[in-house]
């Protein structure tokens, strides 16, 4: 126990991760900005006395519960959560942004009821472990991606542990309620999900329903995945990799087929808490490398390049 | 994952910090599982802390029951510039006009109506313009093997959308 919460990890992948989910909060909050604002700005639905009953009681709140229509809180919250988005992205003042970004994005997400998504949840949830982790934790580590000397570029294992524990949760559960489903039984969930082509497919994939083993093997394969790939082979040193990329790849192929890109992102760069430093190293070396050869060509003099000559 | 490399932290301050992650893991297990007699009885004790940072989560449900029909929903906005059709694809969208009536089925018309006139101020610059949203249905059965035709079945319409 002591070990799984305690030993000093490298803050390498904490540092990829609070940029990385900096940038999509600001995706986030651009794509959502319509239903928020369908709720909380000028002639929004709570000012019209239409929400429904239990979003602001059992310890539900939100800065918009005494605001009024036309006040501009709407705009003030938004824009604060953009700019504490923006900020965390950056690594400036990641712990006062954290609790900003909490505030904010818990008062514009509570009063949505209908076109409430599951990255809502996602993002609620992850907003509070970030602002626990950035407050608890040492605040070097969440800028060790690029200034190690501000630490020893480590960190506690449990500002790990509160995330990755919280995505399997995600995971197990998901796949816990699917079993309880005759669909998900009897290998016909998929035959549904894939026949949805009308509106929410991006891809239509129809013909597979015309296989009805087809149909129960992927069936049965997203189960499986949910209920014990993801929450259990995670944890071993000789899977985790596979595992991460057969979540890609799940998130990916769920991406093509329904277009929930919002919910595929947030998981991806949740996927960023479980990599080594070394992972990590790579893959920020990678896209440097990428951008420092693109600026390379882009302020070579055109008649100095290979291609002209 | 990485190298281990124990933390210096008081013995204290590590078994405080160890029993609030189990008591926060511990809640967050008792709410996602299926209602048992227990859960029920357990919630009032830790549901106040869950809600009231945004950790409250009920099971993961998305896609337990995947729906059997393959509806899809039109807008149609008629300005000066004459008549234009989009097909509503975002999840969220879609999500907000299917379940607008799921808690209140009256309240339904109301909610669409205020979602109509933002989508009609976002699709056209005509203050006169109207708009209309169309649901489109179809069942997905077992074993079909061509797609059903699809019916209209449900118009919401915004003729006047007065100043608002």
């Amino acid at each position: 126990m002591d070990r799984f919460f305690y030993e000093r990890l490298s803050s390498k992948p904490l540092g990829l991760f609070r940029l990385l989910w900096g940038v999509f909060l600001v995706f986030y909050l651009i794509d959502g900005w319509w239903v928020m604002h369908l709720y909380s700005g000028a002639e929004g639905l709570r000012y019209q006395g239409w929400m429904p009953e239990g979003r602001y009681t059992n310890g539900f709140w939100s800065l918009f519960q005494r605001a009024s229509n036309g006040s501009p809180w709407f705009e003030l919250v938004y824009g604060a959560a953009l700019l504490s988005a923006v900020a965390m992205a950056l690594g400036c003042w990641v712990r006062v942004t954290s609790v900003v970004a909490w505030v904010c994005l818990n008062s514009l997400i509570t009063p949505l009821a209908w076109g409430f998504a599951g990255v809502d949840f996602i993002v609620s949830i992850m907003t509070f472990l970030m602002m626990v982790a950035s407050l608890g934790g040492h605040s070097a580590h969440w800028y060790a991606l690029r200034r190690e000397s501000a630490g020893d570029g480590t960190a506690p294992a449990w500002i790990y542990r509160v995330f990755q524990v919280q995505l399997c949760f995600i995971y197990f559960f998901s796949g816990l309620w699917k079993v309880t489903s005759d669909v998900w039984q009897n290998g016909t969930a998929m035959h549904f999900a894939l026949g949805w082509t009308a509106s929410s497919s991006r891809v239509d994939f129809s013909l597979i329903t015309q296989y009805p083993a087809v149909n129960a093997l992927l069936t049965h394969g997203v189960m499986l995945f949910e209920l014990v790939v993801f929450p259990f082979l995670i944890w071993f040193a000789g899977t985790r990799r596979w595992v991460l990329v057969l979540g890609l790849a799940f998130h990916l192929g769920v991406w093509i087929l329904m277009d929930l890109a919002v919910f595929g992102g947030v998981v991806i760069v949740y996927y960023v808490c479980f990599l080594t430093a070394t992972e990590t190293a790579m893959i920020v070396d990678g896209v440097l490398n990428r951008v420092k050869g693109f600026k390379e060509w882009w302020l070579s003099p055109v008649g100095k390049t290979d291609d002209v000559k | 994952m990485n190298d281990f490399k124990g933390d210096s932290r008081a013995p204290k301050y590590r078994r405080l910090v160890t029993g609030l992650l189990l008591l926060h893991f511990g809640m967050l297990f008792i709410c996602n599982m299926p209602p048992t007699a227990l859960s029920v009885q357990l919630d009032d004790f830790y549901s106040w802390y869950l809600r009231g940072t945004g950790q409250w989560q009920d099971g993961w449900r998305m896609f337990e029951r995947p729906s059997a029909l393959n509806d899809y929903y039109e807008l149609t906005v008629r300005d000066v510039r004459g008549e234009r059709m989009y097909r509503v694809r975002g999840m969220r969208e879609l999500n907000l006009i299917v379940n607008s009536g799921a808690y209140n089925p009256e309240q339904q018309d109301e909610v669409l109506e205020n979602y109509l006139w933002r989508k009609r101020k976002a699709l056209s610059s005509d203050p006169l313009a109207e708009i209309e949203l169309r649901r489109y249905t179809s069942t997905i059965l077992l074993e079909q093997r061509v797609p059903r035709r699809h019916q209209l079945v449900q118009t919401w319409v915004m003729e006047d959308p007065g100043l608002r």
